[in-house]
């Protein structure tokens, strides 16, 4: 997918206790082309030329470096059982967790902004250049799960 | 006071002779007999076509077995401090004393430019440029390039600055407060370049290969070493420490976390003072 825009969610609550937040997105498929992913709150119109403006919702971002895809013969290759006792081989890194740290105060700033339950939206990005023409960023956003993580 | 010639010290063989450190200087600093040192244990490097040349470190970022290197988890700065040392003995294998340079992104408009130019000084093709995609043996996968290429086109980074990182991006990674948010900042900066410059260097596969990838590492490296000064006891989690890097397994986590244990530190420059 190109974007992924979240469910509506009561974010207020995160604003309890909170010096830090981070968005966390885990089971990231790095098997994809190189990618930047934009994190926006409430940004459910957000593309590529959204202006990165913190005001306007922008949280941040975090880059892939991809692999672009499995060397092994089928995907199974890349999930393989971890961990077995004498076994050289490395597990192949193929999904992983990202974290995007918000700049301080932004989420308390935006949430309080929307009055109301607000949604997590990504947009992934792709090089606009020759290298990158024959891929597409429908290929690159792939995770499991994405949540927004408060230290008090 | 005698004035005798001029020590040779392309780039570190006084320190190599007394055992001491080797320094990893500033790439911008290097002199033109540095660079031509650099130069020529790359080109040499590449000549050898088994396990001691360019193609089977190159290969060992992006092969699954038995190498594959570390992103996105703590092991990714204690794995590539572990593949940059044994390449740097590589090419020291070549050229007695040459080490890694650190490509100062900050301080750099665009590609350094001993890894920009197409040929040498005496015209010859410059090695530090592009290499040839081909692994230990001679081997080739049937979709690889058979060189590396960067786009001529730099499109604007992802980093707020649009360009390289810069001294402000650095000073926010290393602020850091602990070791999992240092790997995560200097990771997620280190693939921006990476993507930046395109061609086989944006692609994990490929990236290895391209000359300009080791002081790009070295780079990440550094920053690393630096935080490390200021942050003493932070170091990977502790179920980490014991383990092999991959294919280096006899290194483990534990021996990658002192610069000098591995016979380098950093340097920002250094001049020689003749008598």
């Amino acid at each position: 997918m190109a974007t992924f825009d979240s469910e509506s969610f009561p974010a207020q609550p995160l604003l309890d206790d909170y010096a830090r937040a981070d968005v966390e997105l885990h089971g990231v498929d790095l098997a994809v082309p190189s990618y930047e992913g934009r994190v926006f709150l409430n940004r459910p119109d957000a593309d590529r030329d959204t202006p990165l403006d913190r005001d306007g919702g922008y949280l941040g971002s975090f880059f892939i470096f991809g692999k672009v895809n499995c060397w092994g013969d089928d995907d199974a290759h890349c999930t393989p059982a971890s961990g077995r006792k004498f076994d050289r081989r490395r597990n192949p890194t193929r999904y992983a967790k990202v974290r995007v740290r918000t700049p301080e105060g932004l989420l308390r700033q935006l949430v309080e902004q929307a009055g109301g339950d607000v949604s997590l939206n990504v947009v992934a990005v792709i090089p606009d250049r020759e290298d990158y023409a024959r891929y597409s960023p429908e290929d690159v956003l792939s995770f499991s799960r994405a949540s927004i993580v408060t230290y008090g | 006071m005698a004035n005798g010639s001029p020590p040779e010290d392309r780039t570190n063989v006084s320190r190599e002779d007394v055992g001491d450190v080797k320094h990893r200087k500033r790439l911008s600093t290097l002199t033109e007999d540095e660079v031509a040192a650099l130069r020529e244990a790359y080109r040499k490097a590449q000549e050898v076509s088994d396990s001691r040349g360019y193609g089977h470190f190159a290969a060992l970022h992006g092969f699954p077995d038995p190498g594959y290197c570390e992103h996105r988890n703590q092991l990714f700065l204690p794995w590539h401090r572990g593949y940059l040392y044994f390449f740097e003995q590589a090419l020291q294998d070549q050229v007695p004393g040459v080490t890694l340079p650190w490509w100062d992104w900050p301080g750099s408009d665009g590609i350094p430019a001993a890894f920009a130019v197409e040929q040498d000084p005496s015209g010859e093709p410059n090695p530090l440029y592009d290499a040839p995609v081909v692994a230990a043996g001679g081997f080739r996968g049937p979709d690889w390039p058979e060189r590396t290429a960067r786009p001529a086109e730099r499109t604007p980074t992802w980093l707020p600055s649009r360009g390289l990182p810069s001294q402000d991006d650095i000073d926010e990674v290393l602020n850091a407060a602990n070791y999992d948010d240092l790997t995560f900042a200097i990771e997620n900066l280190h693939n921006a370049v990476h993507v930046w410059i395109g061609g086989e260097m944006g692609d994990q596969r490929f990236a290895g290969w391209d000359p300009v990838f080791w002081a790009h590492h070295t780079m990440v490296d550094r920053l690393w070493a630096i935080w490390q000064v200021s942050n003493p006891g932070h170091i990977p989690r502790r179920e980490h420490l014991g383990k092999g890097l991959g294919y280096f397994k006899d290194m483990t986590v534990q021996d990658t976390l002192n610069v000098t244990d591995l016979g380098y530190d950093y340097a920002a420059g250094e001049v020689l003072v003749h008598g």
